[in-house]
C-alpha cells in the first residue's frame, strides 16, 4: 500500500493514520501481516462507525452481498482538537489521495516532496516555470490520484494572462502529454486579479508572482502494456504557452516546454480476484476471508441488513 | 472509447461488469461523509493486533488522517 509507504512523512509531522474498513478482525490482521502495515487498521464488522461518519455508499443495495456495507472510500483529516478540516473523497474508488495530499493540505501548501519528479526552465524574460508531480513519492501506480503543478514565477513587474483575452493577445495555457493510459482533468487555475493596459480597452485578469496551476492526474488501465513491456518510466511532457507583459508592454508570447520522466511501478494486490493493476500479490488467503465475509453477509442476526 | 463492459469511463478495468452495484460511480453533486467543522465523533474498534481502540483516547491530541476504505479482502 502506497499509504505504508509515505507513513513516515506524516510521522514527521506528528500526523497519525488510521484506516476503516468493514472487514473482520481475522481478514485485517492478515492483511497487516502479509503488507507489512505500520498504522492502526481498525475493523467496522457491522459498519456502525462507517454509517456514524456517514459514509456507507448507499449506491449498493442492501441485497447486494457481499458489497453492501462499504463505505465511498475517502479521508477526514482532523486537527489537535478533533475537528474535521478536510476530506478528500473522489467520485471513483480508485483514484484515491495518497500521503502528500494529506499532507499539502495539513501544511497549507505544495512543495515538491524528496523524490518526485521535477524540472525547471527559465527565460531571458525572467519568468521561472517548475512542474512536478506531486504524490506516491514519486512512482506512478494505476489508480491513485497525482497532481501535477505547474508553478509560474513571475519578478515584480511582471504578468501574465488568464482568460478571456482579446484579440492579438495570449492567455497562458498548459498542455499536458503522456503515454495512452495518462490521464489528465481539467486545469484549476488560481485567482487572478483585475487589470488595465493602456491602449487595450478590454477588462483584463492577470497573475504575478508565483502562482501555482494544478492538474489532476491519474493513471488508468491502458497503462499496464507499457508497464507490461517493461517500461520503469514514463515521459510527459508539460507546455506552457504564455505571454509576459509589464506595466507598458506586451512581450512576444512563448511556449515552453517541460519533460518529466516518471517512474512506473507495480502496486500490491490481495491475492484473490480483482487484479486492478499490475500488482504483486501477497500472500494472503483472500479467498477464505471473501468466503467468511459472505457467510457472514448472508447470515441471520446482526450483522445482515 | 471502447463499449467493454468491464472498462469504466475513468478507463478502469475491474473483473466485475460497470453496471455491477459496487463499480457504480456517483453522479452529480457528491459530498459524503460528516461535514468540515464537525467535531469528529468518538467510537471504540478493534485493530489487527485484536486490541479495542478507543479513537479520541489513542489519537491523544495530534493531528490524525482516517481513511475509510472498501477492504483489505478485495
Amino acid at each position: 500500500m502506497e499509504l505504508q509507504h509515505g507513513l513516515h512523512q506524516l510521522r514527521d509531522e506528528g500526523i497519525k493514520l488510521y484506516a476503516i474498513s468493514y472487514d473482520d478482525t481475522d481478514a485485517v490482521a492478515d492483511f497487516c501481516r502479509a503488507a507489512g502495515i505500520g498504522f492502526t487498521m481498525l475493523s467496522d464488522r457491522d459498519s456502525r462507525v462507517i454509517r456514524q461518519y456517514d459514509v456507507l455508499n448507499t449506491l449498493i443495495p442492501p441485497a447486494d452481498v457481499p458489497f453492501h456495507g462499504v463505505p465511498f472510500p475517502g479521508f477526514f483529516l482532523l486537527n489537535e482538537e478533533g475537528v474535521i478540516v478536510d476530506k478528500l473523497f473522489n467520485r471513483h474508488f480508485a483514484n484515491r489521495e495518497g500521503v502528500e495530499a494529506i499532507l499539502d493540505s495539513f501544511l497549507g501548501r505544495v512543495e515538491p516532496g524528496a523524490d518526485e519528479p521535477v524540472g525547471s526552465i527559465s527565460e531571458n524574460d525572467g519568468i521561472r516555470i517548475t512542474a512536478f508531480l506531486r504524490g506516491g513519492g514519486g512512482v506512478l501506480r494505476i489508480g491513485p490520484r497525482r497532481r501535477l503543478v505547474v508553478r509560474l514565477e513571475m519578478p515584480d513587474g511582471l504578468h501574465t494572462y488568464g482568460e478571456p483575452v482579446p484579440d492579438g493577445m495570449v492567455a497562458t495555457h498548459i498542455e499536458v502529454e503522456g503515454p495512452d493510459g495518462f490521464c489528465c482533468e481539467e486545469v484549476e487555475s488560481p485567482p487572478t486579479r483585475p487589470f488595465h493596459l493602456p491602449g487595450v480597452n478590454a477588462p483584463l485578469h492577470v497573475w504575478e508572482g508565483t502562482v501555482d496551476f494544478v492538474i489532476p492526474t491519474y493513471a488508468n488501465t491502458a497503462l499496464v502494456r507499457t508497464v507490461r513491456d517493461g517500461a520503469e518510466s514514463i515521459t510527459l511532457t508539460v507546455r506552457v504557452r504564455y505571454q509576459a507583459c509589464d506595466d507598458a508592454r506586451c512581450f512576444i508570447p512563448r511556449t515552453q516546454t517541460i519533460e518529466l520522466e516518471v517512474p512506473v511501478t507495480s502496486g500490491i494486490t490481495p491475492s484473490f480476484g480483482q487484479l486492478k493493476n499490475f500488482g504483486t500479490a501477497i500472500e494472503m488467503d483472500s479467498a477464505a476471508h471473501l468466503q467468511r465475509l459472505v457467510e457472514r453477509k448472508l447470515g441471520s442476526g446482526p450483522d445482515s441488513e | 472509447m471502447t463499449d467493454d463492459q468491464f472498462i469504466d469511463e475513468y478507463g478502469f478495468k475491474g473483473p466485475l461488469p460497470v453496471t455491477s452495484t459496487q463499480r457504480m460511480i456517483p453522479e452529480g453533486a457528491f459530498e459524503p461523509g460528516l461535514a468540515v467543522g464537525e467535531s469528529a465523533p468518538d467510537f471504540t474498534l478493534p485493530d489487527q493486533h485484536g486490541e479495542g481502540i478507543s479513537f479520541h483516547a489513542d489519537r491523544a491530541g495530534a493531528r490524525a488522517a482516517v481513511l475509510f476504505y472498501r477492504s483489505a479482502v478485495w
